[in-house]
C-alpha cells in the first residue's frame, strides 16, 4: 500500500498543514484531505485517519471553528474555517517552521563538507 | 464546547458518524468517477480511512471529558462481564470484603486509642510524670514529693494529681439503693490545667480546696445513671457512707481523668496518713508543659529533682527517680502493641486477599485474551483495556469495601467490648474513609497484574493462535510470585499466633502456689474503722458464712488474687528490715504485704514450708509469715523461723516481728508476673476480701454467700463475687483476646493461602495438560510427573518461607512486649508453622497436581 516516495509528515506538521488549507475559504473534511493532497502535489501521506483527529484537535483549541452547512452536491456537511487564533497561530507557526528548516538544512549543509 | 458533557454525547456521536459517512461517500464518489466499481471504491475509501472506528475512537481521544464518557462505558461494560461469571464476583467480592472489613473494625480502634488526640485543651503539652523504682518503673508518686515538685520544678504551667484507682470505693446512700462509687481525690487544678468543660455546673476551686470544703464533681456516667441526669443536681447534697457533700458540676465521660472515676472531691481530703511520709505512692501526677518545653527537657529536669528529694530523704527516696512521658502514651501504652500486631495482621490478611484476587482477575485477563486482542485490533487502544480492567477491580472492591464495612460494623462491638473505657462502638467518619482509600489501593492492587499482562498483548499473535497456549508462558511469573508472597504473608501471620498460642500456654502452665477450685472469692466493705471492721468479719460474717452448708474455711484478706493491674502492685508492696543486715542502695527492701486471717492458707492451700502457720492466739501480736522467696533471698542458708523482719521502717516507730513460718511462693499478681518476697501479717482491714473454701461447686454458693451479707448489711456493694478461677481466667482475658483475635487472623489468612495455591496451581498446570498428556503418552509415569509439579512450585514457596521468616522478624520486634517467657525467635514456632505451612500448601495443590498427572491425551481436545 505504501509509496515510498511519498514523505510521512513530522509531528504536529499536520495541524499546521490543515490550517494553511483552510486560510482560503471554509472546507469540509473530505475537501481539506483532497486540498492538502493537491497543494503538496501526492507528495504528502496524509492518512485520512489522522485527518479528522486532527480537525477536531484543533476545533477544540479554538483555532478552527465548525459549523454544519450544505455542500457543492447539495448535502449537509460539517464545514472548518480559521477562527483570529487560528490566523494568528498559522503565521506564527509558517514562521518558526521557516526558520527551523532553514536552520536545519544549513546544519545539514555544513554536515556535508 | 456543550459537546463535553455526557448527556450531549449522543448527539456528538451522531454529529461523527454524518461526519465520517459523509467523507466516504464523497471519496466512493470520486473513485467510482475513475472507474472503479462502488464495492471496490467503498473498501477503498474505509481503507484509506484507516478504519472507521479506529478513527472515531482516535477523535474520542481528543475530547476532554473522554474518561467521563469512558469510565461510564467501562462500567457498565465491566459490570456486565462481573454479571457473565456470576462465581467470579462472589468469589472476588467476599475475599475483599473479609480482608477490608477485619481492616475497618482493627482501624476503628487503633484510630479510637492510639490516634485520636486526647479531648483536651493543646494534648500533645500534656504529659504523666511518674516516680520510678527498680521494681516498678513507672510507680505512683508519694503525695510529699508531689507537694515538692510542685514548688521545685519550672518545666510546667501546672501540675495536677488525682488518687489512683482501686484507693477509694464509697458507698452513696440514699437516692434509691445504695451504690458503690470509685471516689477520686484530685487537685482543683487538674481539669482547668487539662482545659476540661463541666457539662453542668462548675468544678471545685482552689479556695474550696484549701478550706476543705465538702464539694464534689459527679461523672456523666454516674450523673446520668443515678441522677437521671438531673440538672438540678448541681448545689444539691448527697450522702457519701455517712457524710453529706455538695455536688458543684458534672464532667463529662470523655473528659473524665480518670475515666474511671465516679466522684471528684479535693485533693486535701487524701488520708492524712498519705500526706505525712514518703512511703505511700498515692497519686497520679499529670502536667502541662510550658510552651517551648519538650518531655525530654522536663524528663531531664525531674530526674534531677528526684535525685536532690534521694539526697534529702534516703529512707524513702533513695531509689525513687522520676520520669516524664507524653500523657497519650501513659493512657494508652498497654493496648499500643496488642493494638499495632492486629493492625499489622489485618493488613497482611488484606494484601493476601488481594493476592488471591488479583490472580482471579489475572486467570481471567488470560482466558480473554483472544477478546481483548480483537477489541485491540479493532483500534481499542491499550489504556482502554487497562481502564476496563481497573473498572472491574474496582466493582469488585467497592462491593467488596461496602460489605467490609457492614461487617466492621457486626465485628466492633465484639472488639470494643475487650478493651477498657473504650465507647468507639460506631464506625467513624475516618475509618469510612480509611476503608474507602483501602478499598481504591486493592482496586488498584487486583489489577495490576492484569493490567500488565494485558499491555504487552500482541493482538496479531492472539487473533493467529487458536487458544492462548503460548500465553500461559507470558504469565508464568505472576503465578509463582503471587504463590511466594501468599506465603510469605501468611508465614508471618501464623507464626504470630504460633507464638501467642505457646506463650499462651506456657502462662496456663505456671504453678500458682495455691489451689484456686473450689474457691469463691467476693470483695465486701465492712465498716468504716479497722477495729469495727474485725469485729464485723469475726462475730458476724465468719460464723454466718461458715454455717452455709458446703462451707469449708472462710478467709479474709486485703488482697484479691489476680486482679490488679500492673500500675497497682505498688500499692500492696511494703518496706522491711532485716536485722543485722546493712541496707542496700535501694533502701530498705520491699515485699509483698497481705493482710490475711488464720485461715487464709487452709483456704486457698498454701503449703507450709517451715515453722508452722497462724492460729487465732496470733491476733494482735506482732508475727508474721514470710514466703519462699523472702527466705530465699534474705535469709539464704538460714532457717528463718524464730529471727525477727522489722516493720514499719522508715515510721515513727519501727518494731520487730517473729517469723513465725515459711509458706511456698504464691502467684497471685498475675499469671506473668512472678512471685515477689511476701509478707504475710495478720490484720482485718475495711474493705476484704472473703475467700471462701467450698465442698460443693463453687458457683452454687454464690446465692446463699450473696443474701447472708445482704442480711448482714444491705447497704453494702459487693464486688467480684465469683469462684476464683473465673477471676484468674478474667485476669488472662486481655491476653486471650489477642490471642484470639490473631487465631482468627491466622486462619482467614490460612484459608486464602489454601484458596489462592490451589488457584494458582491448578490454572499453571490446566494450561500444562497437554504437555502432560504428552509426557505420559511417552512414558514418563505419575512419579515423574509430580516431581515436574513440584519443581515448578518448590521454589517460589521456599522463596516465601523464607521471605515470610525475613518478615516476621521484623515483626517479632513489635510481638515480643506481648510474649511470655517465649523468645520472638522461638524454634519449635517457626518450624511447626513452616511444616504446617508446607503441609497446607501440599494438600492445597495435592488435588490439581494428581488431577493434571492422570490426564490422558484422548481427553484433551484437538485443536
Amino acid at each position: 500500500m505504501e509509496d515510498e516516495s511519498r514523505l510521512d509528515l513530522p509531528q504536529g506538521t499536520l495541524e499546521l498543514l490543515i490550517l494553511k488549507a483552510l486560510a482560503l475559504e471554509p472546507l469540509h473534511g473530505w475537501a481539506v484531505s483532497e486540498r492538502l493532497q493537491q497543494i503538496s502535489s501526492d507528495a504528502l501521506q496524509v492518512g485520512q485517519g489522522s485527518l479528522y483527529p486532527a480537525l477536531h484537535r484543533l476545533e477544540r483549541k479554538g483555532l478552527i471553528k465548525a459549523r454544519w452547512g450544505v455542500s457543492d452536491n447539495n448535502r449537509k456537511a460539517k464545514f472548518y474555517e480559521l477562527s483570529r487564533a487560528g490566523r494568528e497561530r498559522l503565521q506564527e507557526d509558517t514562521d518558526a517552521w521557516h526558520r527551523l528548516t532553514r536552520v536545519v538544512g544549513n546544519v545539514l549543509a555544513r554536515e556535508n563538507h | 464546547m456543550l459537546g463535553d458533557l455526557p448527556w450531549r454525547r449522543k448527539r456528538v456521536e451522531r454529529e461523527l458518524d454524518d461526519e465520517l459517512r459523509f467523507h466516504l461517500e464523497r471519496e466512493v464518489e470520486k473513485l467510482v468517477q475513475r472507474g472503479m466499481t462502488p464495492e471496490a471504491a467503498m473498501r477503498q475509501a474505509r481503507i484509506a480511512l484507516g478504519g472507521l472506528d479506529s478513527t472515531k475512537e482516535q477523535v474520542r481521544d481528543t475530547r476532554p471529558a473522554r474518561w467521563l464518557e469512558d469510565a461510564a462505558s467501562d462500567i457498565s461494560y465491566a459490570l456486565r462481564s462481573l454479571r457473565r461469571s456470576p462465581a467470579f464476583a462472589v468469589a472476588a467480592i467476599l475475599t475483599i470484603a473479609l480482608g477490608l472489613g477485619v481492616n475497618a473494625a482493627v482501624f476503628q480502634l487503633v484510630h479510637a486509642v492510639l490516634l485520636e488526640p486526647l479531648p483536651y485543651r493543646a494534648p500533645q503539652q500534656l504529659v504523666h510524670i511518674a516516680e520510678t523504682q527498680p521494681l516498678f518503673p513507672v510507680y505512683q508518686t508519694a503525695a510529699p514529693d508531689f507537694f515538692d515538685w510542685r514548688r521545685m520544678s519550672t518545666s510546667f504551667d501546672g501540675l495536677a494529681a488525682h488518687t489512683f484507682q482501686e484507693m477509694n470505693k464509697w458507698v452513696i446512700r440514699g437516692d434509691g439503693e445504695a451504690e458503690e462509687v470509685q471516689v477520686v481525690q484530685a487537685s482543683a487544678n487538674l481539669f482547668p490545667m487539662l482545659g476540661a468543660q463541666p457539662i453542668v455546673g462548675r468544678f471545685y476551686t482552689e479556695e474550696e480546696e484549701r478550706g476543705k470544703s465538702a464539694v464534689v464533681v459527679l461523672s456523666e456516667g454516674l450523673w446520668k445513671r443515678k441522677y437521671h441526669a438531673d440538672r438540678s443536681i448541681v448545689g444539691r447534697q448527697i450522702r457519701l457512707v455517712d457524710w453529706p457533700v455538695t455536688v458543684v458540676g458534672v464532667v463529662s465521660q470523655q473528659q473524665a481523668q480518670p475515666n474511671w472515676g465516679e466522684v471528684w472531691m479535693p485533693l486535701t481530703f487524701l488520708d492524712p496518713a498519705l500526706t505525712e511520709t514518703r512511703r505511700f505512692h498515692a497519686l497520679e501526677v499529670v502536667g502541662r508543659l510550658k510552651p517551648g518545653v519538650t518531655v525530654a527537657a522536663a524528663d531531664s529536669e525531674m530526674r534531677g529533682i528526684a535525685e536532690r528529694l534521694a539526697l534529702a530523704h534516703p529512707e524513702t527516696n533513695r531509689a525513687i527517680g522520676a520520669s516524664v512521658s507524653p500523657m497519650s502514651s501513659w493512657l494508652t501504652g498497654g493496648m499500643r502493641p496488642a493494638l499495632l500486631i492486629a493492625w499489622a495482621a489485618v493488613s497482611l490478611v488484606l494484601l493476601l486477599a488481594c493476592a488471591n484476587v488479583a490472580h482471579l482477575v489475572l486467570v481471567r485477563a488470560v482466558h480473554r485474551s483472544r477478546e481483548m486482542g480483537l477489541r485491540l485490533a479493532l483500534g481499542a487502544g491499550t489504556s482502554r483495556l487497562a481502564r476496563f480492567l481497573l473498572a472491574e477491580s474496582s466493582l469488585v472492591s467497592i462491593a467488596g469495601g461496602l460489605l467490609g464495612a457492614v461487617l466492621a460494623h457486626l465485628l466492633l462491638p465484639w472488639l470494643v467490648e475487650h478493651f477498657d473505657h473504650l465507647e468507639a462502638t460506631r464506625i467513624a467518619p475516618v475509618t469510612l474513609a480509611f476503608d474507602a482509600a483501602s478499598t481504591l489501593a486493592c482496586a488498584v492492587l487486583c489489577a495490576w497484574p492484569a493490567v500488565r499482562f494485558a499491555r504487552r498483548l500482541d493482538p496479531q499473535q492472539v487473533i493467529l493462535q487458536s487458544r492462548g497456549a503460548s500465553l500461559s508462558h507470558r504469565r508464568s511469573l505472576f503465578g509463582p510470585v503471587i504463590l511466594a508472597a501468599q506465603v510469605a504473608l501468611a508465614f508471618v501471620v501464623l507464626t504470630s499466633a504460633g507464638l501467642l498460642y505457646r506463650s499462651y500456654a506456657t502462662l496456663l502452665n505456671e504453678p500458682l502456689g495455691f489451689d484456686a477450685s473450689n474457691v469463691l472469692a467476693v470483695e465486701v466493705p465492712l465498716a468504716l474503722d479497722w477495729e469495727r471492721s474485725a469485729k464485723i468479719f469475726e462475730q458476724k460474717v465468719a460464723p454466718r458464712i461458715s454455717s452455709i452448708a458446703g462451707v469449708r474455711d472462710v478467709a479474709a484478706s486485703n488482697f484479691v488474687p489476680m486482679t490488679l493491674s500492673p500500675t497497682e502492685i505498688s500499692r500492696f508492696t511494703t518496706r522491711f528490715g532485716v536485722p543485722g543486715q546493712p541496707l542496700t542502695e535501694e533502701g530498705y527492701p520491699l515485699a509483698q504485704l497481705r493482710w490475711t486471717t488464720p485461715a487464709y492458707f487452709r483456704a486457698l492451700t498454701v503449703p507450709l514450708l517451715r515453722g508452722r502457720l497462724f492460729i487465732d492466739a496470733d491476733i494482735g501480736k506482732p508475727g508474721c509469715l514470710i514466703n519462699e522467696a523472702l527466705a530465699r533471698q534474705y535469709f539464704p542458708g538460714q532457717d528463718p523461723v524464730g529471727q525477727h523482719l522489722m516493720r514499719n521502717v522508715g515510721g515513727p516507730k519501727p518494731e520487730p516481728a517473729t517469723i513465725l513460718g515459711v509458706v511456698g511462693n504464691v502467684r497471685d499478681l498475675a499469671l506473668d508476673v512472678e512471685p515477689q518476697p511476701a509478707i504475710y501479717e495478720i490484720g482485718i482491714s475495711n474493705r476484704v476480701t472473703l475467700l471462701i473454701r467450698t465442698m460443693v461447686s463453687p458457683a452454687a454458693l454464690i446465692q446463699p454467700v450473696r443474701s447472708v451479707l445482704r442480711e448482714i448489711n444491705p447497704d453494702r456493694a459487693l464486688r467480684n463475687l465469683a469462684p476464683l478461677e473465673n477471676l484468674i481466667a478474667w485476669s488472662l482475658a486481655r491476653r486471650r483476646f489477642g490471642l484470639e483475635l490473631l487465631g482468627i487472623f491466622a486462619a482467614l489468612a490460612a484459608i486464602l493461602t489454601a484458596v489462592g495455591v490451589y488457584g494458582v496451581v491448578s490454572y499453571a498446570l490446566s494450561h500444562r495438560a497437554h504437555e502432560f498428556a504428552i509426557r505420559r503418552a511417552l512414558g514418563a509415569d505419575g512419579g515423574q510427573l509430580a516431581v515436574l509439579v513440584l519443581k515448578r512450585f518448590a521454589l517460589p514457596t521456599l522463596a516465601g518461607l523464607s521471605a515470610g521468616a525475613v518478615l516476621a522478624a521484623i515483626f517479632a520486634g513489635v510481638l515480643k512486649t506481648q510474649l511470655y517467657k517465649m523468645p520472638a525467635s522461638d524454634p519449635v514456632t517457626l518450624i511447626a508453622t513452616g511444616a504446617g505451612l508446607l503441609a497446607l500448601i501440599a494438600g492445597a495443590a495435592l488435588r490439581p497436581a494428581i488431577a493434571a498427572a492422570s490426564v490422558s491425551l484422548k481427553s484433551i481436545p484437538r485443536e
